[in-house]
């Protein structure tokens, strides 16, 4: 549930990258905050957990206008998917606005990227959000990689994630590479879009 | 002093929450935790914002900050106020939550709370092993008559001899121990706070014959409670909050009991369970509790190494989840199985809460702390029960 700021005149909103250890939500994380800099308007916070890092920055994204003369502030979280982080997993997700789910498009970590959709189903009932029901996006990653001729690295086609993933959720998909930032911009935009969207319905505020 | 603006429950908001509340809404004050753990409260100081400085016991700054975020029970206040203290945080209050809560998962920042571990030399293993070490809350002096010393190995109570004084630790550590076919059994430790010796020893008219030898760690300091005050509050209750006294002194002698079985791996779940049907199963969230009326209920624990029996209860005792002691067993923890002559009777837990708020400080502290010694004791029954498995 997005926070109306009455002092700054904001509305602070929070979008978390959630998937499998190592899939890139920190790498897209890390080429938001450098290609928008001018936007950010905080410091990136970075802290390492065991096989993973969870980072953490505030946002004034351009361009999305204004609700009710509100500037709109978007958080973005990347969360730790290892079960014992349980305290930091449950403060991010507590009243997260939408989700980006960062899946592996390796064909070794299919079995990774359903244990985890899954576990993102159990996280959020915890703190009484609904898969269903947030805006959520999915990202499939390191597409990149099919570009290596020789196939050293199987990687699993669109479809096939799309049938592992998104068969009953239904979501928009974007197939990205964190590391050359294609796609990150548009799965970012989208999950801003969806989380807007639906916030406007939640507060029935009529857009200006 | 100024007003107070915010105040509640950790349970309801914890530290990382509170700290996004009051940057959000740039408050400028001082945010008082108050632990039962601790005497004296924490403090953290907030200028727009951003935390600044924090004090915890003896540590200041960061490391107050730091190791505040393991007060994890307890209660806040957070007063809107000028603050003078120097700014002594540099980090972002982001940055500090996201590490306290990966420091406080990873196990690097301690939890205040009723219990610790401490590393003590087995000697039947002749390595070291863990063992717990109970705190209780703090303690209420109205009620000790005397404080006595002990040094380090002193035998203050004896395992099978007749007693019925009850003390509370007053400073420094006693050990637990219980004598098994293999030596002596180190059960549990215990730390400022923590009686000595149960409710159900205090009552005349009981074999009161300790169950465990209880020996001094280093220099104690033990204060002996009027048990004279301790009765008198006692029969005042109604028979139904006596049953709940009793039938946790029961379970208190009985898990201690089972240490001697698991350690002699004199254990048969078919002959426990024999002839009984579920009537709770572990981990469902059935609320009610129940007094039973006749025959027998026995409560085990499912672990990966398959059923615990724990104990056994009968007539008088008490089932399921009492609102205010939390033993570590049925429902969450444990499951109960029950003979075919078993008959009870469903209590009103409303009723039982409202005789608990009305109860000295002392008595509802002897409950919470035997409470934790339950649910510790069964732990380490659990464990010596996994030891034994893997060495067979």
């Amino acid at each position: 549930m997005a926070i109306f700021n009455l002092k700054s005149r904001e509305i602070e909103c929070k979008i978390v990258y959630y998937g499998p250890g190592r899939s890139g939500k920190t790498t897209n994380l890390e080429y938001i905050f450098k290609t928008y800099k001018k936007q950010v308007t905080d410091q990136l916070v970075s802290i390492d957990t065991e096989g993973d890092r969870t980072l953490f920055f505030d946002f004034l994204p351009m361009g999305l206008g204004k609700i009710r003369g509100c500037d709109i502030r978007v958080q973005l979280y990347t969360v730790p998917g290892q079960v014992q982080y349980s305290s930091t997993r449950k403060l991010v997700l507590k009243g997260a606005d939408g989700i980006v789910f960062v899946a592996d498009s390796f064909a070794i970590r299919r079995d990774k990227n359903i244990l985890s959709l899954k576990d993102l189903d159990l996280n959020l009932k915890e703190c009484g959000l609904n898969i269903f029901k947030i805006p959520l996006v999915l990202q499939y990653n390191k597409r990149d990689m099919s570009s290596m001729a020789d196939g050293s690295i199987p990687i699993m086609s669109v479809e096939t994630m799309q049938n592992d993933l998104n068969r009953q959720l239904k979501v928009p998909y974007f197939p990205g590479s964190a590391l050359t930032g294609e796609g990150v911009g548009r799965t970012l935009i989208e999950s801003l879009k969806l989380t807007l969207i639906q916030l406007q319905k939640e507060l029935k505020w009529a857009q200006k | 002093m100024a007003d107070l603006s915010f105040a509640g429950n950790l349970n309801f908001l914890n530290l990382g929450e509170l700290l996004q509340i009051f940057g959000t809404n740039g408050s400028t004050g001082v945010l008082k935790i108050k632990s039962k753990y601790s005497e004296e409260p924490g403090r953290m100081y907030f200028v727009k914002g951003e935390l600044v400085n924090a004090e915890a016991g003896s540590k200041e700054g960061i490391d107050a900050a730091l190791s505040l975020f393991g007060w994890t029970e307890g209660e806040f206040e957070f007063r809107t106020q000028e603050v003078k203290t120097k700014n002594v945080i540099r980090k972002s209050r982001m940055e500090i939550t996201l590490d306290a809560l990966r420091l406080l998962d990873d196990g690097k920042i301690e939890k205040l709370g009723p219990v610790t571990y401490a590393k003590t030399f087995d000697e039947g293993s002749k390595e070291d092993s863990l063992i717990p070490v109970i705190r209780g809350p703090l303690v209420d002096y109205t009620y000790v008559v005397e404080e006595e010393e002990y040094r380090d190995g002193d035998k203050i109570v004896t395992e099978g001899k007749f007693g019925n004084w009850i003390w509370v630790v007053l400073e420094g550590k006693v050990e637990i121990v219980k004598e098994t076919k293999q030596g002596l059994c180190k059960i549990v430790r215990l730390t400022v706070g923590s009686f000595v010796g149960t409710l159900s020893t205090t009552m005349p008219g009981q074999y009161n014959v300790r169950t465990a030898s209880v020996v001094a760690v280093g220099s104690v300091q033990l204060g002996l409670l009027d048990s004279q005050r301790l009765y008198s509050e006692y029969i005042k209750l109604s028979p139904l909050f006596k049953e709940i006294i009793l039938s946790l002194g029961n379970r208190m002698k009985q898990i201690t009991g089972m240490i001697v079985d698991v350690s002699s791996k004199n254990i048969n779940v078919k002959a426990f369970l024999k002839g009984k049907k579920i009537l709770i199963e572990q981990g469902s969230s059935d609320e009610g509790v129940l007094t039973i009326i006749s025959g027998e209920a026995a409560i085990v624990r499912s672990t990966d190494n398959g059923y615990l029996p724990l104990m056994t209860l009968s007539a008088g005792d008490l089932l399921g989840r009492i609102p205010f002691v939390n033993t570590g067993h049925e429902p969450h923890s444990a499951s109960v199985f029950v003979s075919r002559d078993f008959d009870a009777r469903k209590i009103d837990t409303e009723e039982i809460q409202k005789e608990y708020d009305q109860l000295s400080l002392t008595f509802k502290n002897m409950l919470e702390n035997m409470g934790t010694c339950i649910a510790a004791t069964t732990m380490i029954v659990s464990e010596l029960h996994r030891q034994s498995l893997i060495s067979k």
